[in-house]
């Protein structure tokens, strides 16, 4: 069977009479500055953005798993999630693989460096929403337009965060994972 | 003036008479102003319309003799100088009433036309101070035709050779005895005289024919024509005559005068005896090398026959095998063909020691011994571990291994 398109027709839905703006017949939306996103993002703490990001992200996940199911490849994942992902207006998602260490990579994010947590949150949240896996998303590296997020557990993730905190590059905590040297 | 150019003026006098009366041939089919003393009363509704100015004025006076039912004996002139009347105040004519019956046409209406007062005595009577374009001679009846009235816009009278051509098929009339001739129309005809007579004059006077013939004159008759054919007959003079053939071409002269090779120069390049070689101009100045001097250099071209026995034949002669004999198609070998084997063993091994000639004699003889590696055969070297395939098919896979580390 094979995975069908990402088809984003009429997934917006403007009504100008109701004054009111729909994504694929979810709740209603809010068309938002993303620069006054940003600056609310910035005052909240780490725990209400975590959980506003994370619930983004659970939205996304619904639509993805509602077109896919556990067997779609790597490339239905990213272009189906990363439809969703541009519909919102996040950027455009990519997959990358380090060995055995799965990277998500997101250009072109309005909220730029500000607003890479909340996209660390958007994808664990689909991820759990969509196929049922919980995960530890870690921005690791970034530059002026695209943000690579790793994809690993909960604890790897922390292990991670350690080893950036500590100086050490992004390709050496690649490396150390793959190597198994973060296994507790 | 000759008595030709008289007989001339006779003839055209005559001629303008007779035009004067048969001029209603002409003007018939424009015939609008019929006259009331020439014509019957009926045409006279037809030509009410629009008449020219002149001829509008004309025909009112003419119908308004108070005594219509009995005409007079004879038509007084006063009457018909009326129609000189200004074209400003014919509109205030009145149109011409049509009373047919009560007009009558005199019969002896017909003489006037002739003995009326020539056009020009009209103007001096009228006193009119129009220019002659306007004023023009009073038109008068002409006995046995519709009238027509003569435009004023027209010259009183020319005469041309035309006119002459047409009159000189017709034998010549004699003049009216009491009818005058009229002084314009002899005035015209002297002023064409005098400038005959003049051409004639000059003519005359330089004595020599003219360059181009003359206009041919056309008879007063057809006697004339006939003697004027066999006297007057000119014949130009600088005319070539037609038998005289072809021209004799002269050469062109001036820029179109094309370049001309000098004959005679040619000839006497011809003449002279044949050169064996190069002139001195197309040699120039010629310099004069001095002998050399000091020895003479020798150059040995013999070939050193002990160098020959004495080198070593290439090893690529050595090598050479002979070609597939030419009994074998092509595409064939000979399968008995050796594998070079005269080449390993004709090497000598003596000859060695010649292609080391530089080294030194006595390292070459206390040299160590020289173990060499036996030869290898083909083995497999390396081992080349490819990689293996994604073992991740799905995401859900590749987020296990991801979420395993």
């Amino acid at each position: 069977m094979g995975t069908p398109r990402f088809d984003p027709t009429h997934s917006l839905e403007f009504n100008l009479d109701r004054g009111s703006v729909k994504l694929s017949g979810s709740l209603e939306r809010v068309l938002l500055p993303a620069d006054a996103l940003a600056a609310l993002v910035r005052g909240a703490d780490g725990e209400t953005r975590r959980d506003f990001a994370r619930r983004l992200g659970t939205e996304a996940g619904r639509r993805v798993a509602e077109r896919l199911d556990g067997s779609a490849t790597p490339e239905a994942v990213a272009e189906h999630l990363g439809g969703e992902l541009a519909l919102m207006g996040f950027g455009s998602l990519g997959l990358e693989r380090w060995g055995r260490v799965l990277v998500i990579t997101v250009n072109g994010s309005p909220l730029r460096g500000e607003g890479d947590e909340i996209l660390a949150g958007i994808v664990e949240g689909a991820l759990q929403r969509a196929f049922g896996r919980s995960s530890g998303v870690v921005p690791i590296q970034r530059d002026d337009q695209l943000v690579r997020l790793l994809v690993v557990s909960a604890g790897a993730a922390d292990r991670v965060r350690t080893w950036l905190g500590s100086g050490l590059s992004w390709s050496d905590a690649l490396a150390r994972l793959n190597s198994g040297g973060g296994a507790a | 003036m000759s008595g030709l150019n008289l007989q001339k003026l006779e003839a055209l006098l005559a001629r303008v008479r007779r035009n004067r009366t048969a001029a209603p041939v002409r003007v018939h089919a424009a015939a609008a102003a019929p006259q009331p003393v020439a014509a019957p009363p009926a045409p006279l509704p037809t030509s009410t319309p629009k008449p020219p100015p002149v001829a509008a004025s004309a025909p009112p006076l003419r119908m308004e003799p108070p005594v219509a039912s009995s005409p007079p004996p004879r038509v007084e002139p006063p009457p018909y100088v009326e129609p000189f009347v200004r074209a400003e105040e014919a509109p205030r004519v009145e149109p011409p009433r049509v009373e047919p019956p009560r007009i009558e046409p005199p019969p002896y209406l017909e003489p006037p036309a002739r003995t009326e007062p020539s056009p020009i005595e009209a103007p001096a009577s009228v006193a009119s101070p129009e220019p002659p374009a306007v004023a023009t001679p009073s038109w008068r009846p002409e006995p046995g035709s519709a009238v027509q009235a003569r435009p004023t816009s027209v010259p009183p009278m020319e005469i041309s050779d035309d006119d002459l051509l047409e009159v000189s098929t017709l034998p010549p009339d004699a003049a009216p005895a009491g009818a005058e001739s009229p002084q314009l129309e002899v005035g015209a005809i002297d002023v064409e005289v005098t400038a005959t007579d003049a051409e004639e004059a000059e003519e005359a006077e330089e004595g020599l024919p003219p360059a181009s013939s003359r206009r041919f004159k056309v008879p007063e008759s057809l006697d004339d024509g006939a003697v004027q054919g066999d006297s007057e007959r000119e014949i130009p003079v600088k005319t070539p005559p037609p038998e005289s053939g072809p021209q004799e071409a002269l050469p062109a002269t001036g820029l179109e005068a094309p370049r001309m090779p000098d004959v005679a120069e040619l000839e006497a390049d011809l003449s002279g005896p044949p050169s064996m070689g190069p002139t001195a101009e197309q040699l120039g100045e010629t310099i004069e090398l001095e002998a050399p001097r000091g020895p003479e250099l020798e150059i040995d071209v013999t070939v050193v026959a002990d160098e020959e026995e004495t080198s070593v034949p290439a090893p690529a002669e050595e090598l050479e095998v002979s070609l597939p004999s030419s009994s074998l198609q092509s595409g064939l070998y000979d399968v008995g063909v050796g594998s070079r084997p005269a080449a390993s063993v004709e090497a000598p091994a003596a000859e060695a020691p010649k292609l080391a000639a530089t080294a030194p004699h006595a390292a070459e003889e206390a040299g160590p011994e020289r173990t060499s590696r036996p030869a290898l055969g083909a083995t497999d070297v390396a081992a080349v571990a490819l990689a293996t395939p994604s073992s991740a098919r799905t995401f859900v896979e590749l987020l296990d291994a991801s979420l395993g580390l």
